[in-house]
């Protein structure tokens, strides 16, 4: 090795496999196929369920994911999020320190999740009946009897409060939360923490009690049940748990966002560095035909190290650790979002530069060598995941929750094969328009500079 | 319920061989899926760093793949990604890794560019005072501008004092001001080598195929002689050490640290056994001892958890983060936790506490089975601190006879005042709060 400064190139750099003789002559396009084994039933109360058996591993995980999420709650903000994080702090039958003993004595783990649309349980126990049957007994207790208790919610109020001062603070968080405040405002989508300071203060135990006969009801439920149990284990595991719930109440559907005009917001804080937001109203449901094209758009423009806005603000110029697009699809609308920290005099310089990269990538769309890496990047994050039995059980909560065909995981590397760079950017000019952007940045004011030139 | 069910025991497929430059490759086999985690091991990293070169190692990792013999700067990852997998680079602090989960089908074009990066990577200067940009854009997103990480960073410094371990994995930024391209080259050319380095590779491949494509790749590169490099052993006791962070954005609590043997140098496989239940019987979950006495019984914490680290080359430490409740103070409230400490450290645990803890660690030992990305890192762990790899049945069952009186006199041995460092953290209100 030397010291040289002028890269050789290596032999063949030019095609896509260097010099890697293990390479030559494969054919790299070929696409893996995928097949789920996913039985899918409703049962009597009205739950939809997904289950997939899985024998090698001794696991079993159960998602519970109820239309609970705080888009439910806009009379009193905050009524979902203390709900959901009042139901093991005990139940009729055991109090929260047992819940807690029992669980943890059996290895189990649960964890909790409220967001704008849904509020998730999920349950991950060894399989043997004399592990698995106490700790679903457990969860089916705690999801569908608990008590309420006025001092538990006088701790849950104050650590929900806390919660939402860290998140606040928190520069990229604080970015989204102004994102949507501003893009939907008026609508449920518009308080993205989902409470508010008054809305917590007059909660009473009753409300969240009236909640949870609601939004707890079997018919609200989606289940995804996967691991080492059999087809007849797990209807009797969905019959369980939903005949134990409150029935009869499911959520409605949420009115169309309104059109927001664009707009610049610059939230001043102290800081080493600035978080920055370009979010794109982005009116497309998941399971919408013209999504998956959004979402090669997103792999491309800024998915992966190699991705457009990756090269251009972090290989040509140094100037951020990393940058990232996402798609989110909401049932009443979604965004199409850029993200990035970057020094603090670097915030113009760095949003116009963004802009003028997503317009002309809207303009032309992606190369087909692009789209053939976004592809291929696609499938292989899908095979990783339904690999792992975890991650299958959330991408089938996903599915399910999107409403996506029955076959979804399994047609999906043969639907992004099929959209070609001018689908992408038909669906792009139709469905992304930067006159309705929304720029955020969080960090110290300071002077602006010029950014660096590029390949230095 | 059954008093005390015990988890199902797991039988796994495991093998190693080491080539004749010294690489060593150990295998989990894992049928589920036709995937394969592959991960390179250099045996290398924060812990390793000279004083005023901290940072080097990650550094260097962000530098790796802008060019080698066979492929041009930035293919590696393009290449990968289009095989399907998922290339990636991290620094630990008895470590550099490259680890990468794809169709098994491609694991030789893998191989063959993690073999061609570790023979002839380039090093340009070009790229390299890029990268550098790009490491202190790093440090001031993840940790200048994330009190926590900044505290975690000052604790780290305080517990293990000058020993390798108390390193950041990113480096000082004024270390990383001064740090030179020719300086990345040298610890390339000290380090890099087959024979200080492991290929864990767990999934859907034989040994006997493993070992064709890994010999085809690897074997033709030479061994070279490492430097002496003497474990780090972290300060010998002195004493209590203390430290107060005021930031706007902390949580009023307090972190404390015990100086514990890590797995490697523990005086043997029991107490190491029982210092690995500490965590889960002290600290995790609701009804773990302190949290049913603090934040339970006597509310003076809203939250707390602990931590350890079993796979490292020297000592290790256990840590307690502990969150305040209103009106409690950092200070008062580390004290009730030591007290607390004292009281647990002159007796033996409870059968109930020792069962529920081993439950949670055993099931834990199971879970990370659903990710074979997971176990190929839990080898490259135990390799890079220089530990030969340990089957889960053996682990299973070493924790399964973990008694209370072993967890009893490590807890007596370890969990001592002169052992302990504190950082109180405090929320300082800012001009823009």
């Amino acid at each position: 090795m030397t010291d040289s400064t002028t890269l050789q190139q290596p032999a063949g750099a030019n095609n896509l496999y260097g010099g890697l003789l293990s390479a030559q002559g494969l054919d790299l396009d070929q696409f893996e196929t995928i097949h789920t084994q996913v039985q899918a039933w409703k049962t009597t109360a009205g739950t939809d369920v997904k289950f997939v058996e899985a024998r090698e591993l001794p696991i079993v995980d159960v998602i519970l994911r109820f239309k609970a999420g705080s888009t439910q709650d806009t009379l009193y903000p905050g009524l979902a999020a203390l709900t959901l994080s009042m139901l093991d702090e005990g139940s009729q039958a055991y109090t929260a320190a047992q819940q807690a003993e029992h669980l943890e004595r059996l290895g189990a783990v649960m964890e909790k999740q409220v967001r704008l649309e849904h509020a998730t349980l999920r349950l991950r126990s060894l399989s043997p009946p004399s592990l698995l049957d106490p700790a679903l007994a457990l969860l089916t207790d705690l999801v569908a009897h608990p008590v309420f208790h006025p001092m538990a919610l006088t701790k849950i109020k104050r650590q929900l409060l806390q919660n939402h001062a860290s998140r606040e603070r928190l520069p990229i968080l604080r970015a989204r939360s102004e994102v949507f405040r501003h893009l939907f405002n008026g609508h449920p989508y518009g308080n993205p923490l989902g409470s508010t300071a008054q809305g917590i203060e007059a909660i009473t135990p009753e409300d969240l009690r009236a909640f949870h006969q609601r939004a707890y009801s079997a018919s609200n439920l989606e289940m995804v049940v996967v691991g080492d149990l059999s087809l007849a284990q797990a209807q009797a595991i969905s019959q369980q748990i939903s005949q134990a719930l409150p029935q009869g109440w499911s959520a409605t559907e949420l009115p169309a966002a309104p059109a927001a005009p664009s707009a610049t917001i610059a939230v001043e804080q102290a800081g080493a560095s600035s978080a920055v937001l370009l979010a794109l109203p982005m009116n497309v449901p998941a399971n919408d035909p013209e999504f998956l094209a959004l979402t090669l758009a997103s792999a491309v423009l800024g998915e992966g190290l190699e991705s457009r806005l990756m090269v251009e603000l972090r290989q040509r110029r140094g100037l951020t650790y990393g940058v990232y697009t996402h798609v989110l699809p909401l049932s009443a609308g979604g965004l199409f979002t850029v993200e990035w920290e970057v020094a603090p005099q670097h915030v113009q310089g760095t949003q116009a530069l963004v802009e003028t990269l997503l317009q002309a990538f809207i303009d032309e769309g992606p190369t087909q060598r692009e789209l053939q890496l976004a592809r291929k990047q696609l499938e292989g994050q899908l095979l990783r995941g339904i690999a792992q039995n975890r991650q299958l059980a959330t991408l089938l909560t996903e599915v399910t929750h999107q409403r996506q065909p029955a076959d979804h995981l399994d047609t999906y590397s043969a639907r992004i094969a099929e959209l070609t760079p001018a689908d992408v950017r038909a669906v792009m000019q139709r469905r992304l328009a930067l006159s309705r952007k929304v720029l955020v940045s969080v960090g110290p004011g300071v002077q602006q500079q010029p950014l660096p030139a590029p390949d230095q | 319920m059954a008093e005390h069910p015990s988890p199902p025991l797991m039988a796994s497929s495991k093998g190693s061989f080491t080539l004749a430059n010294g690489l060593h490759v150990c295998l989990r086999e894992d049928h589920r899926a036709p995937l394969v985690s592959v991960q390179l091991w250099y045996h290398v990293g924060s812990s390793y760093e000279p004083e005023g070169h901290t940072g080097l190692s990650h550094a260097l990792e962000h530098l790796l793949f802008e060019g080698s013999s066979k492929l041009a700067p930035g293919q590696y990852s393009t290449l990968m990604t289009r095989l399907g997998g998922d290339p990636n680079a991290f620094t630990y602090s008895d470590a550099t890794v490259f680890p990468l989960t794809l169709p098994t089908r491609h694991l030789e074009i893998a191989l063959e560019a993690m073999a061609d990066v570790m023979a002839s990577a380039t090093l340009g200067d070009t790229p390299f005072a890029r990268e550098l940009a790009v490491v202190m854009a790093e440090r001031r997103e993840a940790v200048d501008n994330n009190p926590w990480a900044l505290a975690l960073e000052h604790h780290d410094l305080l517990a293990y004092g000058n020993s390798g371990h108390g390193t950041p994995v990113i480096g000082h930024m004024s270390d990383l001001e001064s740090l030179t391209p020719a300086a990345a080259r040298t610890w390339y050319k000290t380090w890099y080598h087959p024979n200080n380095a492991t290929l864990a590779v767990a999934g859907d491949i034989s040994l006997l195929q493993l070992q064709t494509l890994v010999t085809r790749h690897f074997a033709a590169i030479p061994a070279h002689r490492l430097p002496m490099q003497p474990l780090p052993t972290g300060p010998s006791s002195q004493g209590r050490r203390f430290q107060t962070l005021r930031l706007p954005g902390l949580h009023n609590g307090a972190i404390i640290s015990f100086k514990l043997p890590s797995q490697r140098t523990a005086q043997s496989a029991r107490q190491a056994y029982a210092l690995r239940l500490l965590p889960d019987l002290l600290a995790n979950g609701y009804s773990s001892i302190l949290q049913r006495r603090l934040l339970l019984d006597e509310p003076i914490l809203q939250y707390m958890k602990a931590t350890y680290e079993p796979w490292q080359r020297g000592d290790s430490l256990l840590t307690l983060y502990a969150f305040c409740s209103p009106h409690v103070t950092p200070e008062t409230a580390a004290e009730r936790l030591m007290q607390e400490i004292e009281a647990f450290r002159q007796s033996a645990p409870a059968k109930e506490h020792l069962q529920r803890a081993k439950a949670r660690l055993l099931a834990r030992l199971i879970f990370e089975r659903d990710d074979i990305a997971e176990q190929a890192q839990t080898m490259g762990k135990q390799a890079a601190c220089g530990l030969p790899v340990i089957s889960l049945e053996e682990e299973q069952q070493a924790i399964e006879t973990v008694t209370a009186e072993q967890v009893g006199l490590a807890a007596y041995e370890f969990l001592t005042d002169s052992r302990t460092a504190f950082t109180f953290t405090h929320h300082k209100e800012s001009a823009h709060d």
